[in-house]
């Protein structure tokens, strides 16, 4: 029950905060934190770019479906094989889209200044201090309990 | 280790840290469910891109395989040691691009890829070594809070890391390194000499990084075995439990050797490489 539940979490936890929080928020919450901007910037954008490149992934492996590439078939290993040569496009077109992307973010002004405004305000209020206070509970409790022998993962924990 | 910072200053390297991160997240993702230990680990084939990144785009490489490995982690393996997750995997691509120019003399063709035996060799060399330090950090880490011993969790991503780096990496640098070339996005010639420091011990450095990051994995593996019960703790070496405080501080002279070494390593010799190639009669 113990494991089933960490993994539960583990797996929820991301999923959650992902499908709850707008890219915006996570790079202004960064700043606010003291991250430098082009870091957050890095991590909204990475975040932002994954789906787009799984997506393009999706459509290149449809296209050779459509003209008779079998993807579905073998095992493991074979599918691998399979599908790795559909993905070497996807990198390169990726890759070759930095300078583009570069020259887009230079000529709005991207790192023109060390500091930047934002457009999203993002500000402390009282349900937020209400959640951490709740979540910073759970958290001790289920320190506690951790403590007091529940949730051990067998044959891994000592 | 300057560069690891100095590289902000460039919006090409920036653009780059994301896009790594995001091809490495989207290839990680997938194969999260392929678990080898439930809630931390996973049969990774994506692990070859903090190699290729890291020697093709240097501290942009190292910086997104952090970012992405982080992304990824956001899909089932979330958790406190996702923390060293970040530090761990931030190393796998930060040893490729600082340890490629300590095999290499002054003059020498030291360009990223694989086209000659003796590249290759280093690159495979590199890519144990890295693999090793990687696994140093997240297996110490997740033994000292009582998560997964080192012994499992280190010679799990030890084992997936060079797999993947060593059976893909050379075919993905060799397709990539002349398009990344062609189209300067190389971090040796995105960043100038002066904003990469210069190697003035870099064969101790390198000697160094072996020591530290062989030198944890075999220590650690011995004391999570249960070796120290017959001859460390003996000698009066790691009293204490198998892992836990035994493993975590053992380790820490290792762990601090792979530091040090990450600043004697330098890495300018391979702009200016860079930059005497560019400059080059023949290139024009």
């Amino acid at each position: 029950m113990g494991i089933a539940l960490r993994i539960c979490v583990t797996i929820i936890a991301g999923m959650i905060f992902l499908s709850t929080t707008r890219n915006e928020e996570i790079a202004t919450g960064l700043v606010k934190i003291g991250i430098p901007y082009r870091f957050a910037f890095a991590i909204s954008t990475a975040l932002r770019l994954v789906p787009t490149i799984a997506a393009t992934g999706s459509t290149i492996a449809q296209a050779q479906r459509s003209r008779g590439l079998d993807l579905e078939s073998g095992n493991l290993i074979q599918r691998i094989r399979k599908n790795t040569p559909l993905l070497i496009p996807v990198f390169v077109s990726t890759i070759r889209s930095t300078n583009v992307f570069s020259m887009a973010l230079e000529s709005k002004g991207f790192g023109a200044s060390t500091e930047r405004t934002y457009f999203l305000y993002l500000a402390m209020g009282r349900r937020d201090a209400f959640v951490l206070l709740t979540f910073a509970v759970l958290l001790i409790a289920a320190i506690a309990l951790r403590f007091a022998g529940y949730g051990v993962l067998e044959g891994f924990s000592r | 280790m300057k560069e690891v910072f100095t590289m902000w200053r460039h919006t090409q390297m920036v653009v780059l840290v994301a896009l790594s991160a995001a091809i490495y997240a989207a290839v990680l993702i997938p194969f999260k469910g392929f678990a080898i230990i439930p809630g931390f680990t996973e049969i990774r084939p994506a692990n070859v891109f903090p190699f290729v990144f890291g020697l093709l785009f240097g501290p942009a490489g190292a910086w997104g395989a952090a970012i992405g490995n982080l992304i990824g982690d956001f899909f089932g393996t979330l958790g406190i040691g996702s923390i060293f997750g970040f530090v761990g995997n931030f190393f796998l691509g930060f040893l490729p691009y600082k340890m490629w120019g300590a095999y290499f003399r002054r003059g020498e063709n030291m360009e990223p890829t694989v086209n000659t035996g003796k590249k290759l060799a280093v690159y495979i060399a590199i890519s144990i070594l890295a693999s090793a330090v990687c696994a140093d950090w997240i297996a110490w880490f997740n033994d000292l809070i009582g998560f997964v011993p080192f012994a499992a969790l280190g010679s799990i991503i030890t084992v997936n890391n060079a797999i993947a780096g060593i059976i893909l990496g050379p075919i993905l640098l060799l397709v990539l390194y002349p398009r990344v070339k062609r189209w300067g996005l190389l971090w040796t010639e995105i960043m100038r000499p002066d904003e990469v420091p210069a190697a003035r011990f870099q064969a101790l450095g390198n000697i160094l990084m072996w020591v530290g990051g062989i030198g944890a994995l075999v220590v650690g593996l011995a004391l999570g075995l249960g070796l120290y019960k017959q001859g460390f703790a003996a000698a009066g070496f790691a009293s204490g439990g198998a892992g836990g405080l035994g493993i975590g501080l053992a380790l820490l002279p290792f762990l601090a050797l792979i530091v040090i070494a990450s600043f004697l390593l330098g890495g300018r010799e391979q702009v200016e490489a860079a930059d005497e190639e560019a400059n080059s009669p023949r290139v024009r």
